[in-house]
């Protein structure tokens, strides 16, 4: 049979002898196993039982979970002890869940369920057994065995190819299995044949096994079943690599054996099939290699799964002290293990004990010399030098253009290298990052769906929001509307005006009413701290009056209310008797009202506008007519509303102009007066801040001094207090006398809103005097804390004088609101 | 036409670019029409390359707004949960230069995940309003709890909570997200490397 070559390759010492000397031997059963959930490649399995269940061997304590995971079942009887982490035997180092099963030395098998016609047995019973005994791949990778088989499913396969090369160095796991075991492996190969259905089945195995092929000859004889010895070489073991020797197809870069209609199977893996299938038996235990010349029995064993490492090292007579390190798998693909307290899994084909002497410590790493013998020896036609540099750059775009991703892994680079490069290491880790890379860019995507889908939901439930109140209000106008036609055109009015103005009536009586219950809370407040104050009979007086004149004002407050709804009211029911006034006095203040919705629904139609623009602007051509047509709508809509808002903001323009000249006058000067009694003020207290200073320190001219400057500023302070005083009597009135004049020409709204803006600011003046007052008390106290008789009569001085502007500026805001309401 | 042409070699050369040059002003014309490019590419562009956490600790409401503001000319090193990589990326994208990261060093690229503690969580649903992506589960008066996997690690969920019970977690690293570490480098060993160095030993190294 014509055989082909790969590219590279090593032929590092074989080192396969000292472990093939003695026979296949079972290992002792073991005290206790931990069991990983995950030893596989894909979803590790869950759970079927839980602390304290008994089990039998080969009882399913575990159960696949996804389409790519595997089943895990007990390997020995006994009780489950615990469910929770443990070390695994991982290159990490780190601890995974698992199932810890503590023998009761019985080694009780379950009830065995064995194919017993599996000649003819269908597909589907096969892989449904191997899929129940939870096989992986057993060569080191890992990947469950019936999801592999089920290939058939999507490729066309021709060839199916075992591979029995084992080219790793120290590993004869499959070398003993072949010896011992050939007839099990060819019943697997022929369960495995009657699945894929391929046209011809290649066993490949190494000539340095020469036993195992001996055995293989006789056990296949009467079958059609190749038995292909190829060369020793390093690492025609590789999937790849073997089926390119065997077929002389290469698998394209990224793509699986599959592809190119070959399926390859490894030894222990068609001895597990044939167990599953002929013997009902699950995946419980392994033969794995026990090698390394700090071990006395060199050897391979039948170890069940989850046994712990340090039994089996005992039982080969492992000497720790002689061992330079312990490694899982072989020299160049294994991995250090960092502790011996671990179990065997699915995977263990070797573990490996050697000497310091075997392999000392690896060279410290020198830099590239860029000789080219990575490049010669690798066996998947990768330029090892460039994705080192990569990997060492960390440009792993560059390196995956490289195709870092048809790296086997499997070390020929760094053994020919001179420089000792751990160049496997560098792919690793470059693998790792764009592994992360990757998850990331995944997860940011899904994050930024997620965070567009929100944003979608929040707008769509706010615009649901808007309609919904756009159509409450829409419902509720047609009502009124219709009310109001309904009664009589008697008056002479138009019934819709009347409407509108009756609707207008009844918000600026809500508006009282809350401003009502407001002032009542207020009321009730004052009168509250009043009667507290009373039993304290520490408060002083003066604390005394204020609360009684706070009570006061806010009993006068609610009074003026009461008289304003009171007045509304009457206004009603007169402008229901004689809408002429009511129609004189409401329309410009229904115009602020309808101003401000048609400004509201012009915002609406502008976004709904902008909305569309954008639809548009993505649309494609079926539904931009569609689109096009709403667009304009929007369009018009929005114009439309302007005109209307133009007309309306138009109206009470020219009513304001009467007045709107002297009022503003009046207004420059309040402020500038405003702001020289500020400065004044300022003055002052610098000047008096200067003054406690001086005091401190004790210099009598200096006081003397600062005293004189407060005096005039003082002095200063009142001239512009007064001024401010003076003015602000003249703003009420200014708008009353305007209003006089305005009131043939325009509605007296215009004067209610003259009034209300006076009342406003009356209002603010009160609350500022009222903060000043407080300030003021709050100073006088801490004088009165200090106990220094100036500093306080000085403050009493300024309570008082706040105490008048306030009640002042209160009388104003009576006086205000009295006229208000007339 | 051809003849006069013929025997005028640079008229003839003349004509020919022109003619050239229109049918190649035509096809690209009509190749901007045809194959015009939806939306703003270089906005997208740099929306692909920030991490989408949608912290706004950039000061944008989300990752797509602070990439429109980039476009328009925003510094790009505002991106904490981005670290340096995003800004390197950003600065090649956009052809400006590298500038420090504007944030706590110690918060920059940490990968976090929000946890609630269930049996303090009051069900007040403050947090599930306040996360940007959607990641937390409950209902009113219910425990709440954080879908691992979709949480971004933002932070929005940790301060509206009235009770304090969300904690923001490192990422823990587990035998699924593990990987390999980058060798040292020269001169330094690489504790993992088993083979290559038994060759020296291969003769020698036989079973007693
Ligand atoms: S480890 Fe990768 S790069 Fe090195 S020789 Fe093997 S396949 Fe090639
Ligand atoms: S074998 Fe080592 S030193 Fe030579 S080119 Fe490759 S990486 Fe560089
Ligand atoms: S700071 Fe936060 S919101 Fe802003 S770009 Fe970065 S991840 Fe996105
Ligand atoms: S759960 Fe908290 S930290 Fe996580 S994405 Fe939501 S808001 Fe951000």
């Amino acid at each position: 049979m014509r055989l082909w070559d790969f590219h590279g390759g090593i032929h590092p010492e074989e080192n396969k002898q000292q472990s093939v000397q003695q026979a296949l031997v079972k290992a002792p059963l073991p005290k206790q196993v931990v069991l990983p959930l995950q030893q596989h490649i894909g979803a590790p399995a869950e759970p079927l039982v839980s602390v304290g269940d008994t089990v039998k061997t080969g009882q399913l304590i575990a159960q696949a979970d996804d389409f790519i995971s595997a089943n895990i079942h007990a390997s020995i009887s006994g009780t489950v002890t615990a469910i929770d982490e443990r070390p695994i035997p991982h290159a990490s180092g780190m601890s995974d869940l698992c199932i810890v099963i503590e023998s009761d030395g019985q080694d009780d098998w379950v009830k065995l369920e064995p194919i017993a016609d599996w000649q003819n047995a269908d597909s589907e019973t096969l892989l449904n057994a191997i899929a129940r005994a939870g096989i992986v791949g057993m060569g080191g990778a890992g990947f469950p065995t019936a999801v592999k088989a089920r290939i058939r499913e999507q490729h066309t396969i021709d060839t199916l190819v075992i591979n029995a090369a084992e080219c790793e160095p120290y590993i004869t796991a499959d070398d003993m299995a072949m010896r011992t075991y050939p007839e099990r492996l060819i019943q697997g190969v022929q369960i495995l044949s009657q699945l894929v259905k391929p046209s011809r089945c290649l066993i490949g195995i190494e000539d340095n096994k020469p036993e195992a092929i001996k055995a293989l000859h006789s056990a296949t004889k009467d079958t059609d079943i190749d038995v292909v010895v190829v060369p020793t070489k390093y690492p025609s073991g590789g999937e790849k690599q073997l089926i390119q020797i065997l077929t002389g197809r290469e698998v394209p870069s990224g793509g699986l054996p599959a592809d190119i209609g070959v399926i390859c199977q490894n030894v222990g893996t068609a001895i597990a099939i044939a167990k599953a299938v002929i013997l009902g038996e699950p995946l419980i235990s392994r033969i794995t290699t026990l090698t390394g010349n700090a071990m006395t029995r060199r050897q391979n064993v039948d170890v069940r799964l989850g046994t712990p490492i340090n039994e089996l090292l005992d039982f080969a007579g492992f000497n720790a002290a002689l061992a330079s390190r312990l490694i899982m798998g072989g020299p160049m693909m294994g991995f250090t293990l960092t502790s011996d307290r671990l179990p065997v899994v699915k995977t263990t084909n070797c573990l490996l004990a050697p000497t310091s002497q075997e392999f000392p410590d690896p060279e410290p790493e020198s830099p590239c010399i860029r000789c080219g013998m990575c490049e010669q020896a690798c066996p998947a036609e990768l330029l090892p030098q460039q994705l080192h540099w990569f990997a060492k750059a960390e440009e792993f775009e560059k390196a995956q253009l490289f195709n870092l991703f048809d790296c086997i892994e499997c070390g020929a680079c760094s053994y020919v290298c001179p420089s000792s490069i751990p160049l496997v290491q560098y792919y690793r880790f470059a693998k790792t990052e764009i592994h992360k890379e990757q998850e990331e860019a995944k997860k940011a995507e899904r994050a930024k769906i997620r965070f567009e889908q929100r944003q979608a939901r929040l707008e769509r439930e706010e615009a649901e929001k808007i309609a919904a109140r756009n159509a409450r209000m829409a419902a509720a106008a047609a009502k009124s509307a219709a009310a109001k036609a309904a009664a009589p055109a008697t008056s002479g009015a138009s019934p819709v005006t009347q409407g509108l103005a009756q609707g207008l009536d009844e918000a600026a009586a809500k508006k009282l009413k809350i401003q009502r219950a407001a002032a009542t809370v207020a009321l009730k407040k004052a009168e509250k701290a009043l009667t507290e104050a009373a039993l304290d009979s520490n408060a002083s007086p003066d604390n005394k009056a204020i609360l009684e004149a706070n009570h006061k004002a806010a009993q006068e407050k609610l009074a003026a209310i009461d008289q304003q709804l009171n007045g509304g009211a009457q206004a009603k029911t007169q402008a229901g008797a004689n809408p002429q006034p009511a129609v004189a006095t409401n329309p410009n203040g229904l115009d602020d009202a309808a101003l401000k919705k048609l400004k509201i629904q012009r915002a609406a139609a502008s976004v709904a506008l902008k909305k569309t623009e954008k639809a548009l602007a993505e649309a494609t051509d079926e539904n931009r007519v569609q689109l096009e047509a709403t667009f304009k709508a929007a369009q018009d809509k929005v114009s439309d509303i302007e005109q209307q808002l133009g007309i309306a903001s138009a109206q009470p323009a020219s009513n304001e102009q009467s007045v709107a000249a002297p009022s503003a006058d009046q207004e420059k000067i309040l402020k500038q007066a405003k702001i020289a009694a500020a400065a004044s003020k300022a003055a002052m207290k610098k000047a008096e801040k200067a003054l406690v200073h001086a005091q401190s320190i004790g210099d009598t001219d200096e006081i003397a001094a600062k005293e004189a400057a407060i005096v005039t500023a003082k002095a200063n302070a009142e001239k512009a207090a007064d001024k401010l005083a003076a003015l602000q009597g003249v703003t009420p009135k200014a708008p009353a006398a305007a209003s006089h004049s305005a009131s043939d020409a325009t509605p007296e709204t215009d004067l209610a809103a003259k009034q209300e803006k006076a009342l406003k600011q009356a209002k603010i003046i009160v609350a500022a005097t009222r903060t000043a007052l407080k300030k003021a008390k709050k100073a006088l106290a801490e004088a009165q804390d200090s106990k220094d008789p100036e500093a306080i009569k000085a403050q009493q001085a300024v309570v008082e004088r706040c105490k008048t502007k306030f009640t002042g500026a209160e009388q104003t805001l009576a006086q205000l609101t009295s006229s208000d309401v007339c | 036409m051809i003849e006069f042409l013929a025997q005028h070699p640079v008229l003839a050369a003349v004509t020919g670019l022109l003619t050239l040059a229109a049918l190649f002003g035509a096809l690209l014309g009509y190749a901007s029409i045809r194959f015009k490019v939806e939306g703003n590419p270089i906005v997208d562009q740099i929306d692909s390359l920030l991490p989408q956490t949608q912290c706004g600790q950039c000061g944008h409401p989300g990752c797509h707004p602070y990439a429109e503001a980039i476009a328009n000319g925003d510094d790009i090193n505002k991106c904490p949960p981005g670290g340096e990589s995003t800004m390197e990326a950003l600065a090649e994208l956009m052809g400006r230069d590298p500038m420090p990261l504007d944030a706590d060093p110690d918060t920059i690229g940490v990968k976090k995940v929000a946890y609630i503690r269930e049996d303090e969580c009051i069900g007040c649903t403050k947090c599930i309003i306040a996360c940007p992506v959607d990641a937390i589960v409950g209902a009113t008066k219910l425990m709440h709890t954080v879908i691992e996997s979709d949480c971004t690690g933002c932070d929005l969920c940790v301060e509206p909570c009235p009770v304090d019970c969300i904690d923001m977690l490192p990422v823990e690293t587990t035998v699924k997200n593990w990987g390999w570490n980058r060798p040292q480098g020269p001169n330094a060993r690489f504790e993992h490397q088993v083979f290559a160095s038994d060759r020296p030993f291969t003769t020698d190294g036989r079973a007693v």
